[in-house]
This record gives C-alpha cells, structure tokens and sequence, in this order.
C-alpha cells in the first residue's frame, strides 16, 4: 500500500494519482479523495447496473448503493486486484439485489417490460448518436438497442452478469473470474450459454443478424 | 452434426483467442470446410458487436453529491463512533480529573468552613465544668487573664448619672496581681474557693439570680468563667477597677458602702440595684483610695479586679459590686 508520507506528497498532485492512492487517503480520514474515485468511476458502474437491471433509476440507485458500500468497506481492500474489479464486484452484487427485487416487483405489479425508459428523474442521457444517422436510422438503431437490452434482460442473472462484463464492458476472463469469483471454467460456459440465448433471441427479434 | 455441435461450443473462446495450439488448429480446419459452423461464428460476432456497440448511458449530474453526501453521512457516523470509542482515553480521563480536583476543593473548603465551629463544639477540657456543676470546689489558684487584655481607662467619666436600673453584676477582668481578700468573720461560711464578680451580658442576666438561689458554688463558678472569658468586658470598658464585696446583707451593706463615698469624696456615675446585688460605679480621688478600699474590706469578702490606681492619677473609676456570699 501507499506509504502516507507518499499519499501527503501527492496531496497536491491528485491528477496523477491512481485509485490506489486515493483508496490510501480515504482511509487515512480524507473524505473528499473519495470524490475523486466516484468521477472516475461512476460511469462505468452505472452503465453495468443499467446493463444489468435495464432501468436508469434502478441503476442510479445501484450505484449510490454500491459506493457507499465501497466506502464503508475501504479498510477491507487489499489492493490484491485494482480498485476498478474490487468496486465493480460491488456494484454487481448490488445489482443483483435490486434484479431480485425488481423481479418481485414486477410479479407484483405485472408491468410490462415494454415501459419507456424514462424515469421520474428524467430521460435516459445517451451517448450521442455516433455518425451522421438520420432519424429513421436513429430510431431504428435505439429500437436495435432495446431490443438487445431486451434480450440481455432476458437471461437469468448469473448469465446476464457474465455477458455484461464481458461483452459490454470489456473485462478479461480473468477478472470476471475475480469478479464474480468464479472458476475460469464456470466463466467460460455461462458466456457460451449467454451469447447464444442472446444470439437466438436476436435472431427472434430481427430475423436474421 | 457432433462434430459440428463440439466445434459450436467451442466458437465462443475460439473467437475470444482463448484457444491455442492443436484445438485451435482443429477448429479453424472445420470452419473453412462447413458453411453452417461459419455462419454460426458470423451470428456470435454479430452478437457480440451488438452487445459491445451498446450506447453508454451518462450519469445524472447530481450523482456525485448523492453519492459524497451519503459517504459523508457514513463519515461521520464512523467518527461519532470512534469518538464513543476512544472517549475514555482522550475526555474521559481529565474530565475525571477535574472532578477530582473539584472534590478535594470542595472538601478542602467545607473543612476550611465547618473546621473552626467543630472545634468550637467539642472542646474536651471546657466542658466538665458545666456538665459536673457538683463538683467540690478547687483549691487550685484561677487562671488570670493577661494584663493587656484588662480593660483600660481611656477617659474620664465626665458625668454623674443614677440609675435604678437591674443590677448585673460586671465582669471585671483579672489582671496577673489580682487580690482576692476575704473578711474573716464577715458572716457566712468561709471559702477556700477564689470568687469574682461577674456580669454576663444582657440577654445573659437572669442566669445570675438563679445562680445567686441556688445557694452553691455554682454561681461563683460561672462567675469566675465569665470573669476569664471577658464575656462582659464591654460592660465596664471605661472601669479601671472592680472590687466586688460579698456580704450577707446587700441592702446593708449598700448603705455602708453609700456613706463611704460620701465620706471620701467619691462621685456617683451609676448605681444599679437588682436581685443579684448592687453595682455602683464611681468616680473616686486616687488618694483616698487606699482608705476607701481598706474601708469596704471591713463591710464583706472583696475581690479585686483591675488595676489599682497609680501616683500620677487624680481620680480613679471604680466600680463597687455588692454580691450576696451565697
């Protein structure tokens, strides 16, 4: 771990600092280095719970969740993985729990998953649109979107988990192996098993890929 | 078909490149000579292509402080519990000191306050007297007062005054070469025991007839406490001298003591007659003091109180108690 004589020096220089030496200021008492950890990686984690749990404000909420358990957690970080693994482990723990309560919810209120995305907070902030698409291509490339989100939504969690981080979010194998603190094997089979439930439901929605 | 169905399940991580070797080798061989399993490969790329084109969605603006006001909710929880933690090592114990501190001041103060008046209450050696009032009288000399607390002329008494007030006797003070004479004969039993007049204060005076009825040593006892402890000091402040005549018959042994100040030049400045006996203070020519004193040791019992007068002095203040023996 950093030394605090290190962590003082760098006070200063918090551009230059890794997640690491920020995680040593917030448990040396610097409250406010833990803003930084949170601009840094607040967007990653929220488009995992949004991936995860399909809503916006569940996965806000996801977040929140997940950050302050990772504050509250911080003595507990080894820095055996990076910041980044440890946090995103949290935050899909987290999502987990709010699928299973969305799910019961949903038993409950029977809603349909065909609700817009818009929240009580407001739209879904998008990316924009990337190129010069028109309209109609606009709007066929968000249906294209939802219909893939429908699809992810559409595998059992364990599944869904494994097709996010890694064919979303990009992490190796070995990570997802940290992550989700599974054998490599395990890894390997439920993406098999993830890409093709998505690939055939794709293939269900679009009739050919 | 089983072939096709083994190669298939291998397309996920042979286009991850998580296959080397031999099976990669294996696999690629199939793939370039069946259409199926290639299009099958084309279907999981496209997949994942979606799946990883997939647009970002942007955190909402307040996210951040929602996030760092939970946190900082949750940091000072953790010092309030840390402070609970160590509240003993780092409050408790000079608090605990300074109420310590504070108990000893206190206890200090009230043995400064409550001391004196404990020590006031249980004088051992003061109260047998009162508590033994039958005692037999001592023969042991009384202890005198010092001389420099004898009370002291400081000036003439300029004007007569008579009164037929209550006598109470007063309270000379004994000087270290006080006389105590007592008249052989003078009727009534004798006495081995040292007797001075004494005058208790006001509220104090009704104590001497009672005294004065009880027919013992009692009242001379008190008398002689009184007179050591200066308790009426104040009475006769302006008085060098007290002689105090115990006699059987105060009222006629007022009458001599009356015709004797006639006869020798003395001035009334105060006559007071009461059921203990009779006080007359005068004011009397210092030459004819020796006369006048060896006159009233001829009418009772005297004690003497007070400073006799010296050479230099034209008139001495003198007070003349007339006691009753008992």
């Amino acid at each position: 771990m950093t030394a605090p004589s290190d962590i003082i020096e760098n006070r200063n220089n918090r551009r230059e600092l890794t997640d690491e030496h920020y995680v040593a200021l917030v448990r040396n008492g610097d409250t406010d280095a833990f803003r930084k950890l949170v601009e840094r990686h607040q967007k990653k984690m929220l488009n995992i719970a949004y991936r995860m749990t399909g809503d916006y404000e569940e996965a806000c909420e996801v977040v929140q969740e997940a950050f302050l358990s990772a504050f509250k957690a911080i003595t507990k970080f080894r820095g055996d993985a990076q910041f980044s693994t440890w946090l995103t482990s949290i935050t899909i723990n987290h999502a987990r729990s709010r699928i299973r309560q969305i799910t019961s919810r949903f038993l409950r209120e029977e809603s349909s998953t065909d609700d817009p995305l818009d929240t009580d907070t407001g739209p879904v902030i998008r990316e924009p649109p990337s190129g010069d698409a028109s309209p109609e291509e606009r709007l066929a490339q968000k249906e294209i979107q939802q219909k893939v989100q429908d699809c992810i939504g559409s595998l059992d969690t364990e599944f869904r988990e494994v097709l996010v981080l890694r064919d979303i979010r990009g992490f190796s194998y070995d990570e997802i192996h940290v992550i989700l603190n599974l054998p490599d094997g395990t890894v390997k089979s439920r993406l098999f098993r993830a890409r093709e439930s998505v690939k055939n439901c794709l293939k269900k929605a679009f009739g050919d890929l | 078909m089983t072939a096709c169905a083994d190669i298939r399940q291998r397309l996920s991580p042979y286009m991850d490149g998580l296959l080397e070797g031999q099976e990669k080798g294996r696999i690629a061989e199939h793939l370039s000579s069946c259409a199926e399993c290639t299009a099958a490969l084309a279907d999981l790329k496209k997949t994942t292509d979606l799946l990883r084109n997939l647009e970002e969605v942007d955190p909402p603006p307040w996210l951040t402080a929602r996030i760092m006001t939970h946190v900082r909710e949750e940091a000072e929880a953790k010092q309030g519990i840390l402070r609970r933690l160590f509240y003993p090592l780092r409050i408790k114990i000079p608090v605990g000191a300074f109420v310590g501190l504070l108990v000893v001041v206190l206890g200090i103060y009230v043995y400064k306050a409550t001391g004196p008046e404990l020590k006031s209450v249980a004088p051992p050696q003061t109260l047998p007297e009162k508590s033994m009032p039958m005692q037999e009288p001592s023969k042991e000399a009384p202890r005198l007062m010092p001389a420099d607390r004898a009370p002291k002329v400081e000036r003439p008494l300029l004007h007569s005054r008579e009164s037929e007030k209550d006598f109470t006797p007063a309270s000379p003070t004994v000087e270290p070469g006080h006389v105590i004479e007592k008249k052989e004969g003078g009727g009534g039993e004798s006495s081995s025991m040292d007797e001075a007049p004494s005058s208790p204060p006001a509220p104090r005076k009704e104590e001497v007839p009672a005294a004065a009825e009880m027919g013992d040593r009692r009242a001379e006892k008190r008398f002689r406490g009184r007179l050591q402890s200066g308790l009426a000091k104040d009475h006769n402040a302006a008085v060098l001298m007290t002689v105090a005549v115990k006699v059987n018959d105060i009222a006629a042994a007022t009458k001599e003591v009356e015709n004797l100040l006639g006869r020798f030049g003395a001035t009334h400045v105060d006559r007071k007659i009461g059921s203990a006996g009779t006080g007359i203070t005068i004011l009397l020519p210092a030459e004819n003091f020796k006369p006048f004193y060896e006159k009233l040791r001829d009418i009772g019992e005297i004690i003497q109180e007070g400073r006799p007068p010296g050479t230099e002095e034209e008139a001495i203040s003198l007070r003349v108690e007339i006691l009753p023996r008992k």
